[in-house]
């Protein structure tokens, strides 16, 4: 059987950290934490970045891209009201503006989840006491991908932390 | 309480195996007030817009009514929740979750009515912009098509919004969910959250810039609604206070309704540790406060109409105040100027009945308001050979609580399905403490 990982339940937040500072010192250098809300200074430097610019980038192209669609049908489907130009940009900005936005809101979610990676299974979900991580357990995983792992020094070097519990994950 | 109880506790209800009695109660009449509107539907379909009380003069009326009333309360969830997250009150925790989604199930309801009012609402794909082989466009400069950019664009943000918010508390009750069923249905949902810290950053920036997209389009999506009235050249419609005056009534309204359903769950499922009534005075304060915008807003239209000296914009004035509808009028004063200046009083602020009498109360003030607007514009015409009444028929009355019906239905489902409360966030709130 080949193995993920080792999954450890750390005691607290501040337990959490040290761990990682901990490994991080040793060598390791892939880890997940898994805790029931946002810790500071856990997350790998750059995380998220790419969220805000494609939502900018794709807030400016539906917000343009909707002035252009009104200003080119305006001339191919010239609705003439007492006299008005057909480039009626003051009235072209609502529809621009809200197609703005929601080009923004749904490239800012697909930015997301492309950094994610939604995934209905994964190897954590095996370990019995995974679904503390989601109620008041702080979870650390050291990955058998790392390249400092070896299943013996790991273990050991996991029960050095002095986690609540540890588990091997199964791959 | 410590997080682990906090989850138990909000998990545990969308996962109880009952949903209780009163809850099929309501359920049931729900249900039955919902089967009345598409049975209303189907009639309409068949018999046309001409089943309701509208004709020259008044074409608009109850079903633009309730258009605007439903679209004016899904405005204060987003705004609660986006408004108050940029501006970083720990309190919004406990009302986000159940406004987001009292936002998304009054959209549902009020977009059904411009749809229907059309008269022949196979054709409502019409407004779109779409590469067709007549050549046809929308009008752009036209109020109606701005409409259906800005509620289209909220339906979809709102519900993103509302779900991506949730994800870590779907994770929550998936992995308290025992029965096979229910672990598969969660899973899906929460698409494998897992807690993970780089997930957890994402996260945060999404929902900070979500926030931040969703306050501007909440006040660009109503005042587009106002657009609809002020771009017609109607005496009492075209007016340049219309756009903050129709933001402000729709946060008056839709504070009013989270106040009554947070009041309903709170009994309901003894949520009380956490919609505490801290929470309701808070609520209380900003229905005060949007409340007085509101009365600003009466006070400024009878001034500008009188200050302006135009005789139709004074005529029109006239009857509000005095004409055939002027109970309208003077019990949307009633409900919506008067009643609530009760709640300068904390000790008023902290009692429930008082606060449910004045909540029902801005509800019914805020319906009717539009009502007295649409319609005292409409029925006196320029000329008196156009003057007309508006008398309401049974489908009208039968569209109305069929409005309710339904909208109590999607949210009686969401209390049954979905955690009532933002999970994450009050365990991150409680931690912090």
């Amino acid at each position: 059987m080949t193995v993920y990982g080792r999954l450890l339940q750390m005691r607290d937040e501040a337990s959490l950290v040290e761990a990682v500072g901990y490994l991080r010192e040793m060598g390791y250098s892939r880890m997940e934490t898994f805790a029931p809300w946002a810790l500071e200074g856990l997350e790998p430097p750059r995380t998220g970045r790419r969220i805000a610019p494609s939502m900018l980038i794709a807030g400016l192209f539906g917000g343009v891209g909707t002035l252009v669609l009104q200003q080119v049908s305006a001339h191919a489907y010239p609705i003439d009201a007492g006299g008005r130009p057909l480039a009626s940009w003051p009235a072209f900005v609502p529809a621009a503006l809200e197609v703005a936005i929601l080009f923004a809101v749904i490239a800012g979610v697909f930015a997301f989840f492309a950094g994610s990676r939604p995934a209905l299974y994964r190897p954590e979900f095996n370990v019995e006491w995974f679904d503390e991580a989601s109620r008041d357990g702080f979870l650390l995983l050291i990955r058998a991908d790392d390249p400092y792992w070896d299943e013996h020094r790991s273990t050991h070097d996991a029960e050095r932390l002095h986690p609540l519990r540890h588990a091997e994950v199964p791959a | 309480m410590s997080a682990a109880a906090i989850t138990d506790e909000i998990a545990g209800i969308a996962l109880r195996r009952h949903g209780g009695r009163g809850w099929w109660i309501l359920f049931a009449m729900s249900l039955a007030l919902t089967v009345m509107l598409a049975g209303g539907i189907v009639v309409l379909l068949v018999r046309g817009v001409g089943i309701w009380g509208i004709d020259m003069p008044v074409a608009w009326s109850f079903a633009i009514t309730n258009y605007v009333w439903w679209i004016g309360i899904g405005m204060a969830g987003t705004f609660i929740s986006a408004a108050l997250h940029l501006t970083r009150q720990g309190w919004r925790s406990a009302l986000s979750r159940h406004a987001e989604a009292m936002t998304l199930c009054a959209l549902a309801v009020s977009g059904l009515f411009p749809v229907l009012h059309l008269g022949r609402p196979w054709f409502a794909y019409w407004i779109m912009p779409y590469p067709d082989k007549m050549g046809l466009w929308p009008q752009w400069r036209s109020a109606l098509t701005w409409d259906f950019f800005a509620i289209g664009t909220y339906v979809v943000v709102s519900a993103l919004y509302f779900y991506v918010g949730q994800l870590p508390d779907l994770a929550a009750v998936r992995d308290r969910a025992t029965t096979r069923g229910r672990q598969v249905f969660y899973a899906l949902l929460a698409l494998g959250w897992r807690g993970e810290a780089a997930d957890w950053r994402r996260h945060a920036t999404l929902t900070r810039l979500l926030a931040a997209l969703a306050v501007p389009l909440v006040f660009s999506v109503h005042s587009m609604v106002a657009l609809d009235f002020s771009e017609g050249l109607l005496p009492g419609w075209h007016s340049t206070i219309f756009p903050p005056f129709f933001v402000a009534g729709a946060l008056f309204s839709g504070i009013a309704m989270v106040i009554l359903l947070s009041l309903a769950m709170r009994r309901a499922y003894g949520l009380g540790r956490y919609i505490t009534d801290v929470h309701l005075d808070k609520l209380a304060k900003l229905m005060l406060a949007a409340g007085c915008v509101v009365t600003y807003g009466y006070a400024a239209e009878v001034f500008t109409a009188y200050y302006g000296g135009d005789p139709f914009e004074t005529a029109v004035i006239a009857h509000r105040l005095h004409g055939a509808y002027a109970w309208t009028f003077w019990s949307t004063v009633a409900l919506n100027s008067v009643a609530i200046q009760a709640l300068w009083w904390p000790a008023a602020r902290r009692n429930r009945l008082v606060l449910v009498l004045v909540s029902a109360g801005v509800l019914a003030g805020m319906w009717l308001e539009r009502f007295m607007l649409i319609v005292t514009s409409l029925y006196r015409d320029y000329l008196p050979s156009s003057w007309g009444m508006f008398y309401p028929t049974l489908w009208d009355i039968v569209f109305l609580l069929g409005s309710i019906g339904l909208f109590g239905l999607l949210f009686l489902l969401f209390v049954r399905w979905l955690p009532v409360l933002a999970i994450a966030e009050l365990r991150r709130t409680e931690a912090l403490r």
